[in-house]
């Protein structure tokens, strides 16, 4: 427990963010040296005397999978290249629905959607679903703030905003609704069903980043086989305009407003993890009121005001090494039904701007 | 906002529509289109796997209900039947096929049409490179005098290997989804033998 109330979690967390972002960049690498090693072109590639950064980034993968670049090593060179072939396959996607060695992960939005637009259910999809969702149901909605691509380029944006905000720029603060996110997220299903399009993914943004990533690995390899002259160059579209607007709008005017009010990814899971087993909790003969975890709380949350921040708590834990008299803890074990009685016997907590 | 969705719905009927005559072909093992367009989630895996880079996604070019599902262009890159893309669909808007002569032949992505106006063969002039592409020569296709192609409706599965080999410019020999067949003039309809 002593390690809650350090800042190593924090940065921990952010490791994670980190290497969920490196890992979809990483599949989409792979997928393209896959490409080029099923179609003969790796060997091209080596034999190539233009030096490019494709070129370089696909004969890193080669010695990676290949030693020490010299191509098969094995007695039967067919068979090398078809066992490479099947590791290589063995992880892809992104976080919007990926595969890893045969474990299929969907996210829930995805499978809503799709059952939504739909009307039926198959069974590869409710395959895909089980850990995401059962996962969810145990821990709450800790995907938006562990693994969510988006969600770390958002804390990163939060922490340019805290950086101006030291720099003393005057930055607003509006406030919205956090409602917000449950009625974009029924409106979205209604409409899918009423037009039998998926509609939801084309404006949340961890399906986006992960489509924009393969774009733009795509084409940084794309360049290396069909054009030259463009080595090195990667081609974005409208999606990277779109996630720089949300950007741009949680630094100068209002803090994180994608994932408080608008996401409804983070309102689907918010549903699904209502019954968590973990809660962060307030220990309240402890608590000054002091409001420090009000501030730091990214999801615009009061951990303080009763016993749970509620079940829009992203398990972000950055309450807790801002808890100066250490009144907050996490909690494991079923919610209590008592909790709303305790809730009304406790003094009312100060109401801040911060929130 | 609920009370809203009424005014909602004409809107969305007047969103960018795809073309009805469209040039693209789905994956293949796809669904009917409609079913295909509401399972399809858009992760890009199918696209990801094909060792042939024939499946590429849709931006906004064809209307808002096919963004980011997958299409083949096979004029561009023609599908070479792999079903590796059937292999990894979470969602089984792809049914899965397996790469053998019999997934092969259950494959549907449309049927060939041979312009007979544009053909070298028919001009008199002996071609056949659609023929020797033909993943199913003899059965999809044969051949008639100075190698003039004739396409079997019941045993052609749409792969396109035949429009992208064409040495004509425009293509003489094109394949067009089975359900839009019936869209054509004159109503074309010519059903596959499974």
């Amino acid at each position: 427990m002593k390690i809650l109330r350090s800042q190593a979690h924090q940065w921990f967390r952010h490791l994670v963010q980190l290497s969920v972002f490196l890992g979809i960049v990483a599949t989409a690498c792979l997928a393209n040296y896959r490409i080029f090693l099923s179609q003969n072109q790796v060997e091209t590639i080596r034999a190539q005397e233009v030096e490019s950064s494709p070129r370089s980034a696909v004969l890193a993968m080669d010695r990676l999978y290949h030693g020490s670049g010299t191509g098969e090593t094995a007695s039967d060179p067919h068979q090398s290249r078809q066992e490479t072939l099947a590791r290589l396959k063995a992880i892809r996607g992104n976080t919007w629905s990926a595969e890893l060695y045969g474990l299929s992960l969907t996210d829930p939005l995805a499978g809503a959607e799709s059952i939504a637009a739909g009307k039926k259910i198959n069974r590869a999809l409710l395959l895909g679903l089980l850990i995401p969702v059962v996962a969810t149901l145990l821990l709450g909605r800790f995907f938006c703030s562990w693994i969510c691509p988006a969600g770390f380029l958002f804390d990163m944006a939060d922490k340019v905003r805290a950086l101006l905000a030291k720099m003393r720029l005057p930055l607003h603060n509006t406030p919205l609704w956090h409602g917000n996110k449950y009625v974009l997220l029924v409106v979205g299903l209604a409409l899918a069903g009423v037009s039998s399009i998926p509609l939801l993914g084309f404006f949340y943004p961890p399906a986006l980043v992960g489509r924009e990533i393969h774009t733009a690995v795509d084409s940084f390899f794309g360049n290396l086989a069909e054009n030259p002259q463009r080595a090195g160059a990667i081609s974005l579209t409208a999606i990277s305009l779109f996630l720089l607007g949300i950007v741009f709008v949680e630094v100068f005017l209002s803090r994180r407003v994608w994932c408080r009010c608008l996401c409804p990814g983070g309102a689907l899971y918010t549903l699904l993890g209502a019954a968590r087993l973990v809660r962060v909790k307030n220990d309240h003969p402890r608590c000054t009121h002091c409001t420090e975890c009000v501030k730091v709380c990214p999801m615009g949350l009061n951990p303080m005001s009763h016993d749970t921040p509620g079940p829009e708590c992203d398990h972000c834990l950055a309450c807790l090494p801002a808890c100066a008299p250490g009144s907050l803890s996490l909690e494991f074990g079923l919610p209590r039904i008592s909790s709303r009685k305790r809730k009304e016997s406790s003094p009312p907590a100060p109401t801040s701007s911060t929130r | 906002m609920g009370a809203l969705l009424p005014f909602f719905l004409p809107l969305l009927e007047r969103l960018p529509q795809g073309n009805r005559f469209r040039r693209f072909l789905r994956p293949p093992g796809a669904k009917p289109e409609k079913e295909f367009v509401q399972s399809c989630i858009g992760c890009g895996q199918c696209a990801n796997v094909c060792p042939n880079k024939c499946i590429s996604l849709f931006g906004l070019e064809a209307g808002i209900e096919n963004l980011a599902t997958p299409k083949i262009s096979a004029r561009a890159q023609a599908c070479i039947l792999c079903m590796a893309c059937t292999q990894v669909c979470p969602t089984d808007a792809l049914e899965k096929l397996e790469p053998t002569p019999e997934g092969m032949r259950a494959v549907d992505m449309g049927l060939a049409f041979v312009a007979e106006d544009l053909c070298y063969s028919f001009a008199g002039r002996t071609c056949g490179v659609c023929y020797r592409a033909c993943p199913l020569p003899g059965e999809a296709m044969t051949l008639g005098l100075y190698e003039q192609p004739h396409v079997h409706a019941e045993h052609c599965v749409g792969c396109g290997l035949c429009e992208q080999a064409c040495v004509q410019m425009p293509q003489a020999i094109r394949v067009v989804p089975r359900a839009e067949l019936a869209d054509f003039p004159g109503g074309v309809t010519l059903k596959k033998q499974a």
